[in-house]
C-alpha cells in the first residue's frame, strides 16, 4: 500500500495502527514514556459517515467472478472490509452454495501482492509506479501507431465484457480479440455445434435426469458450474433415485462419487460413444426418430462390442451393462467434457458423445439437454464487431505481429496457460497487461494497468447456460476498490478514448446500461414478434414505462432473469439452409489407435484442473494451497498420480521424485501412489509452478503446462490440446527433505480402509 | 434446554471442500505453510476424510466430513490440567484459549483427531488481515483450538433473537460449513427440539456415530445408505 | 446487594492515557450532546464505536472552528485521515473477550456502571478495570445472565 492510499478518502485501517502511530509519535502526542503501545490501546475513528452502526455487519450482493458460472453471493461487510462470502440462497445458479474458490476471492481481494498502481517499464528496465494518465498514453500511442500489428488477449468469460472488448477492437482497428478460456469449452462448442445444431455449451438438466452418463466432463470437480452441478448431482442420486456413471481415464472427484466408474483408455472416449450407439441401434429400444437423426450424422457401422472393448481397455460386459441400463433407463442424458475433450481428436469425441442424445431421443425433454441460451449481451455491447477468436489464435498472432507488434491482455495469463508462446513472446514490441497480479504474462509487460477484483467492481455477468435458462447478473461493488484499482472495461475504454478512438460510452456500466436500454427499444419495437433477434422476451418488459425506468429497474433489481419456459431444444437447421454444418460428422471410430514411443515407458498424461487451484488461478490463496487434494490429500505442491501397478514395476513409492519426459519439455515431480489410476496413465494437475503470481504462488509446485506444446491443437475448433500426450515416466530419486510432497495424513487410522465403527445416534439424548 | 448439534447426510457429500475453506474464512483459522504443514501442523479444524475399497478398475471412494463431535463425554475434557476444556450448558464441547496453556493432553486423547495446535503465532500479512472475522479471536501460539459449531453465530442469532424480543427459530443459526454446502448436505439445530431439522435427519435408519463403540455420545450424527458401520446384527 | 460502582475500584492502577487531540466530554454533554449522538453502536449496537472524522468536522464548522484542538480534526478531515484514539477502557486482546454493547443495554446496565461519570469528566478517566473478570462474573451471577465461558470468551 502506498500514501495514494490516503487521497482517496479510505479508512486506512490496512496500513496497520503500528505505522499510524509513529507518525504521533514523531510528532510528539501521546508518547508513554519508553513503553511502546499495542495494537488494542487504540481505537480508531473512521474517516467518513457510515449508515452501519460500528462494527455491524452490512451484507451487500455480488456476483462470484472467480468462474464463468455466476453464482451469486452475499458479502459480510464490517466497517467497510470484506469478511466472509455466502451463496445468496435465492441465488439463480447456486441457491445459497459457494465453492472453495468462491470462498478464496476474499484472499484475492486482500493479497499482501496485489498490484494496486499504473506501471511502467522504465530506461533502467525495471517496472515504475507512474500515473494513470501516463500508463494510458503510453499504452495507447503503442497501440494507435500500429493496431493492425496488436493483439488482444481477454481472459474475462463470455458475456458482456468480452462484447466489450471485441467493440473495442472493432473501433480501434485491431484484429478481434483472442479470448483466453479453456480449451475443453471451446471444444464443447464446437461438439455441440456439430451435433446438436448451435455452438453454444449445452444446458444439461441432471435434477430430473435418472440416468446420466458423463462422458469425461468433470461436473463435480471445476467444470462449469460446480455447485449447481452438485446440487442437481444431489437431488439425481437423492434416495438412490437416479444414477451417474463417469466415463474418464483419470479418477475425478466426479468419478469418485459416480455410481460407476468407467476407466477407459484416455482418448478413446469418443470410441466408447460409437460403441454405445452400436449396442443401442441394435437393442430395439431406439425410437424412429432418433435413429434416423443418428444415422444422418454417422451413416458408417458403429464398431461391434468387442472392437470397443479392445480400444477402451475395459470389459465388454461393462459396455453391455451401461447400454442396458441407457436403454432402460426413463430419463437418460449424456454429457460431454473435460479430458475426453482435450485430444487432437476432441471434437470428434464431444459431438460423438452428445450425438447419443439424439439417439436417445434425450434432446429438448425434461431430464435431457438444452439448447445454452442467452440474453446475447456481449453481442449487444459487440454491436457488429467480430467474433473473438479461439485461443490457439494467439500463437499465429504473436508470429504474425513480430516486433512492432502490440500485446494487450486482459486478466489472463496465457504464457501460464501455455509456456510454449514464451519464444513468440519475447518477439513481441510491447506488452500491455490488465491485471491485479505479476503473473507470468504481466512479468513480461511493459505496461501494468492495475485491475479490480470481484468484489471491488460493478458486474455483470451472463452465468455460463447450464442450467438452459438465460440471465443477465448485475451488482454493485461491495467494497471500495484497493489502492488504484480500475474496472478493466473502464480501462478498455479509457485506453480507446487515450488511442483517438473513443468508444460511445464513459465507463463500463454506462455501456451495460445503454445496451440495456437499447434492448428495451427493440423488444417494445417488436411487439409480438418473436423472431428480432435484438429483443427480449417481451414479459421482462412488461410493466416498465420506459427505457430508463427499465433500466433502473433491472439494475436495482440485480439483472434480469429468465424462466423455465424459455429453455427450449436446440435448433438443428436443415443442411440446405446455406449454413456450414458437414454431412456427416467426423467418426471416431475411424481413427486408428494413438502408438506410443517404443521400447519405453510411456505413459499416457492427463494434466486435470483441481478444485483447488483450477487453471493456476487459485493458487495465489493461501486457503487453497493448504486445502488438502480431496482424493491424493496433498497441499502446496503438484503431484504426479500413478497407479500401483505401475509403481510396483517402476519401484516408485510415494513421495519419490520421478521425471515426466515429453516432446518438448521435462519436469520432475513427486509420485503419489494410488488405487485409483489406470495402468498407464499419470495425473498432473494444473495451478503450480508459477514464475510469481505472488508470495503464496511464486515457484510453488511444477507448471504441468510446460509439457505442452503449441503444435498440438484440437482440430477444428482453434484451441491447444491438453489430452492424449505421450509422456515417458522414469523414477528419479528418494526426495529430499523439502521435496516431500505434503501430504495431510490426519485421520481417524493411518489406514485407506473405511473405518468400521458404529452405534445407534442416541438423538442427542445424552 | 439446548442441546447444540449437527447431522451430515454422507450420500450428499462429494469432498468438494467448500466447507473446510468457508471454515477458515469465518474462523481465522492461519494457514501454516508448506515447511509447518510438511511436519503435520496444518490447522483445518473440519477435513474430509477419504477411503478407497477395493481394486482397480472396481474401486469405491467414500469421503467424510470429519470436525469436533462435541462429544457429551468427551475423551479431551478431563485430562485438561486447567479446565481450558469442558462441556457448557448447550452441549458445546467448549474451548477457552484464553486458559490454554498447551499441554496437549486433549489433543492426544481425542480419538477424531480433531484438535490442532497452534505452533506459532498466526501470521496474516497486511492487508490479509482486513478478511479477520471481528467475532473470533485470533489464536495466539501455544493455544489448542477445534471447531467451535460456529460459537460467535450461535452467540450472534441468540443476540439477534433477544433484540428482537423472540425466541431462536430452527434454522436462524446456520455454522459456516453448513451454510456453503453446494449439496445441502449439513444440518444443524438444537437436537432437544424434536421438531428441529437435525433432530429429524438424526431420527433417520441411516443415522450412526462416528466411533460410537467409544461411546463418547457425540454431538454430530452422520447419515449414510452405505456400509460404514457394521451390518445389523 | 448491588454491584460496587464509581470510585471503589484501585483508581491509581489505571492510568489516564493520552489523547491525539484534548477532547472534553463534559463540555459536549453540557452542550446538549447524547452519549448516543457519537458512540452510535452504545445501545444498538455490539460496539460503541467513535464518531467519524467527517462528523466531528461537519459540527466543528460551525463551532469554534479556529480551537487549536478543533484545528486538528479539521485538519484530519481535510487530509481524509483517521483519528487514532488512546482506549480508555482497554480489555486486552489477550483475554480473548467479546463484549457486546447491546446485550449489557438491553439488560439495563447503564453506561456508568462500567465507564463512571464520563459525563463529568473533563479527560476521560478509566474509573473500573474493566478487565477485571471477577467484577464482570460478579454481576453476571447476581443478574442470572449466563456464567458461561463461551458467553464472552471465543
Amino acid at each position: 500500500m502506498s500514501g495514494n492510499d490516503r487521497k482517496r478518502g479510505e479508512p486506512r485501517v490496512t496500513i496497520g495502527r503500528r505505522d499510524f502511530f509513529k507518525v504521533y509519535a514523531a510528532a510528539g502526542v501521546a508518547v508513554l514514556q519508553g513503553c511502546r503501545r499495542r495494537d488494542e490501546e487504540w481505537i480508531e475513528s473512521p474517516v467518513r459517515r457510515s449508515a452501519a452502526l460500528p462494527g455491524a455487519s452490512v451484507w451487500r450482493r455480488s456476483i462470484c467472478g472467480q468462474c464463468g458460472a455466476g453464482c451469486e453471493i452475499e458479502v459480510r461487510t464490517v466497517d467497510r472490509l470484506a469478511k466472509k462470502i455466502e451463496g445468496l440462497p435465492e441465488g439463480f445458479v447456486n441457491a445459497g452454495g459457494v465453492c472453495a474458490l468462491g470462498h478464496s476471492a476474499l484472499q484475492e481481494l486482500y493479497h499482501p501482492d496485489r498490484v494496486t498502481e499504473p506501471m511502467r517499464r522504465g530506461s533502467s528496465g525495471e517496472l515504475e509506479p507512474v500515473s494513470w494518465e501516463e500508463a494510458l498514453e503510453t499504452a495507447a500511442t503503442a497501440i494507435a501507431a500500429a493496431p493492425d500489428a496488436t493483439t488482444i488477449v481477454a481472459g474475462a468469460p463470455s458475456g458482456p465484457l468480452l462484447g466489450l472488448w471485441r467493440r473495442f477492437a472493432a473501433t480501434v482497428g485491431t484484429s478481434p480479440p483472442v479470448h483466453w478460456q479453456p480449451a475443453d469449452a471451446v471444444v464443447e462448442r464446437e461438439a455441440a455445434r456439430l451435433a446438436c445444431g448451435e455452438s453454444t455449451r449445452p444446458a444439461y438438466d441432471l435434477a430430473r435426469s435418472d440416468y446420466v452418463v458423463s462422458v469425461g466432463a468433470p461436473c463435480l470437480d471445476r467444470w462449469r458450474s460446480p455447485v449447481h452441478l452438485g446440487a442437481a448431482w444431489a437431488e439425481l442420486t437423492a434416495d438412490r433415485r437416479g444414477k451417474l456413471v463417469q466415463v474418464e481415464a483419470r479418477h475425478s472427484l466426479t468419478a469418485a462419487n459416480a455410481d460407476d466408474w468407467l476407466p477407459v483408455r484416455p482418448g478413446s472416449e469418443g470410441f466408447l460413444a460409437r460403441g454405445l450407439a452400436g449396442l443401442l441401434l441394435g437393442s430395439g429400444t431406439v425410437g424412429e426418430e432418433g435413429r434416423t437423426a443418428y444415422e444422418a450424422l454417422y451413416p458408417g457401422a458403429p464398431p461391434d462390442v468387442a472392437a470397443t472393448a479392445e480400444r477402451c481397455g475395459i470389459d465388454a460386459g461393462r459396455i453391455e451393462r451401461l447400454a442396458t441400463e441407457l436403454s432402460r433407463a426413463r430419463r437418460p442424458l449424456v454429457m460431454a467434457g473435460g479430458s475426453a475433450l482435450e485430444g487432437e481428436d476432441g471434437v470428434a469425441a464431444g459431438a460423438a458423445a452428445l450425438a447419443l442424445n439424439l439417439l436417445l431421443g434425450s434432446v429438448g425433454r425434461e431430464g435431457g439437454v438444452f439448447a445454452g441460451v442467452d440474453f446475447g449481451f456481449e453481442d449487444r455491447l459487440a454491436g457488429d464487431a467480430a467474433a473473438a477468436l479461439p485461443p490457439a489464435a494467439l500463437a499465429d498472432r504473436l508470429a504474425g505481429d513480430g516486433e512492432s507488434g502490440v500485446l494487450v491482455v486482459s486478466e489472463a495469463d496465457p504464457l501460464y496457460g501455455m509456456p510454449g508462446l514464451d519464444a513468440a513472446f519475447g518477439g513481441a514490441g510491447t506488452v500491455i497487461a490488465l491485471s491485479a497480479f505479476f503473473d507470468d504474462t504481466t512479468l513480461r509487460a511493459d505496461v501494468v494497468l492495475p485491475v479490480q477484483t470481484d468484489l471491488e467492481r460493478f458486474q455483470a455477468v451472463e452465468p455460463d447456460p447450464v442450467r438452459g435458462v438465460p440471465a443477465l447478473l448485475i451488482a454493485s461493488p461491495t467494497v471500495a476498490p484497493r489502492g488504484e484499482a480500475r474496472h478493466p472495461g473502464d480501462v478498455a475504454l479509457a485506453l480507446a478514448a487515450a488511442a483517438g478512438r473513443a468508444l460511445p460510452w464513459p465507463g463500463f456500466q454506462e455501456a451495460v446500461e445503454s445496451a440495456l436500454s437499447d434492448a428495451f427499444t427493440a423488444t417494445r419495437a417488436a411487439g409480438d414478434d418473436a423472431s428480432d433477434p435484438a429483443a427480449l422476451p417481451p414479459s421482462l418488459i412488461a410493466g416498465a414505462l420506459n427505457a430508463r425506468q427499465f433500466v433502473r429497474r433491472t439494475t436495482d433489481a440485480g439483472g434480469l432473469l429468465g424462466t423455465e419456459e424459455l429453455r427450449r431444444a436446440p435448433t438443428r437447421l436443415p443442411r440446405d439452409g446455406g449454413n456450414d454444418m458437414p454431412s456427416a460428422l467426423p467418426d471416431p471410430a475411424a481413427r486408428a489407435a494413438p502408438v506410443g514411443p517404443a521400447g519405453v515407458e510411456s505413459f499416457t498424461l492427463i494434466p486435470f484442473e483441481s478444485l483447488k487451484l483450477g487453471d493456476g488461478r487459485g493458487a495465489n490463496r493461501p486457503w487453497l494451497q493448504e486445502l488438502p487434494d480431496p482424493l491424493s490429500t496433498v497441499m502446496w505442491g503438484t503431484w504426479a498420480e500413478v497407479a500401483t501397478e505401475d509403481a510396483d514395476r517402476l519401484g516408485i513409492h510415494t513421495g519419490d521424485i520421478v521425471r515426466l519426459t515429453g516432446t518438448v519439455a521435462e519436469i520432475e515431480l513427486p509420485a503419489i501412489v494410488l488405487p485409483t489410476v489406470r495402468p498407464g496413465c499419470v495425473g498432473v494437475p494444473v495451478g503450480g509452478g508459477h514464475a510469481d503470481y505472488g508470495r503464496y504462488a511464486r515457484g510453488r509446485g511444477i507448471n504441468v503446462n510446460a509439457l505442452l506444446s503449441t503444435d498440438r491443437q484440437v482440430a477444428g475448433a482453434g484451441a491447444f490440446a491438453r489430452g492424449d500426450l505421450r509422456v515417458r515416466v522414469e523414477r528419479l530419486r528418494r526426495p529430499r527433505r523439502s521435496e516431500r510432497p505434503v501430504i495431510y495424513g490426519r485421520g481417524l487410522r493411518q489406514a485407506e480402509e473405511i473405518p468400521v465403527g458404529w452405534a445407534p445416534h442416541d438423538g442427542g439424548k445424552a | 434446554m439446548t442441546r447444540w448439534g449437527m447431522a451430515i447426510d454422507l450420500d450428499r457429500c462429494t469432498g468438494c471442500e467448500a466447507c473446510v475453506v468457508a471454515c477458515a474464512a469465518e474462523n481465522n483459522i492461519q494457514t501454516v505453510g508448506e515447511e509447518q504443514a510438511r511436519e503435520g501442523r496444518a490447522m483445518h479444524w473440519l477435513r474430509i476424510e477419504r477411503y478407497y475399497e477395493g481394486e482397480f478398475p472396481n474401486v469405491r471412494t467414500r469421503f467424510m466430513p470429519v470436525l469436533c463431535q462435541q462429544c457429551g463425554a468427551a475423551p479431551c475434557e478431563p485430562v485438561c490440567p486447567v479446565y481450558a476444556t469442558y462441556r457448557n450448558p448447550e452441549g458445546l464441547n467448549a474451548m477457552v484459549y484464553s486458559r490454554c496453556i498447551g499441554t496437549r493432553f486433549c489433543a492426544n486423547n481425542c480419538p477424531y483427531t480433531v484438535r490442532v495446535f497452534n505452533w506459532f503465532d498466526a501470521e496474516f500479512p497486511a492487508p490479509l488481515d482486513s478478511q479477520l472475522n471481528p467475532d473470533v479471536s485470533v489464536r495466539p501460539g501455544g493455544v489448542m483450538e477445534k471447531c467451535t459449531f460456529c460459537v460467535q453465530r450461535i452467540q450472534a442469532g441468540k443476540d439477534e433473537a433477544a433484540q428482537e424480543e423472540r425466541d431462536v427459530a430452527d434454522g436462524d443459526i446456520r455454522t459456516a460449513c453448513q451454510q456453503s454446502c453446494p449439496t445441502k448436505a449439513i444440518a444443524f439445530g438444537d437436537l432437544e427440539d424434536p421438531d428441529s431439522e437435525v433432530s429429524k435427519w438424526a431420527e433417520s435408519p441411516r443415522a450412526f456415530s462416528l466411533l460410537g463403540d467409544l461411546d463418547t455420545r457425540p454431538g454430530v450424527v452422520y447419515l449414510s445408505g452405505s456400509e460404514w458401520r457394521e451390518p445389523a446384527e | 446487594m448491588t454491584v460496587s460502582l464509581v470510585g471503589c475500584g484501585p483508581r491509581q492502577n489505571l492510568p489516564t492515557p493520552e489523547q491525539p487531540i484534548a477532547y472534553d466530554h463534559q463540555v459536549h454533554i453540557e452542550a446538549g450532546l447524547e452519549c448516543v449522538r457519537c458512540h452510535r453502536g452504545a445501545e444498538e449496537g455490539v460496539h460503541a464505536g467513535m464518531p467519524s472524522v467527517q462528523a466531528c468536522a461537519g459540527c466543528h464548522r460551525r463551532e469554534i472552528p479556529d480551537h487549536p484542538e478543533v484545528q486538528k480534526v479539521m485538519l484530519a478531515n481535510e487530509n481524509r485521515e483517521p483519528i487514532l484514539w488512546a482506549k480508555v477502557n482497554v480489555i486486552p486482546d489477550s483475554a480473548m473477550v467479546h463484549f457486546n454493547h447491546r446485550a449489557h443495554a438491553r439488560a439495563g446496565v447503564e453506561c456508568l456502571t462500567c465507564h463512571g461519570d464520563v459525563a463529568s469528566m473533563t479527560v476521560a478517566a478509566p474509573v473500573r478495570n474493566v478487565a477485571d473478570m471477577g467484577w464482570c462474573v460478579e454481576c453476571h451471577r447476581e443478574n442470572e445472565a449466563s456464567d458461561d465461558c463461551l458467553a464472552c470468551h471465543r
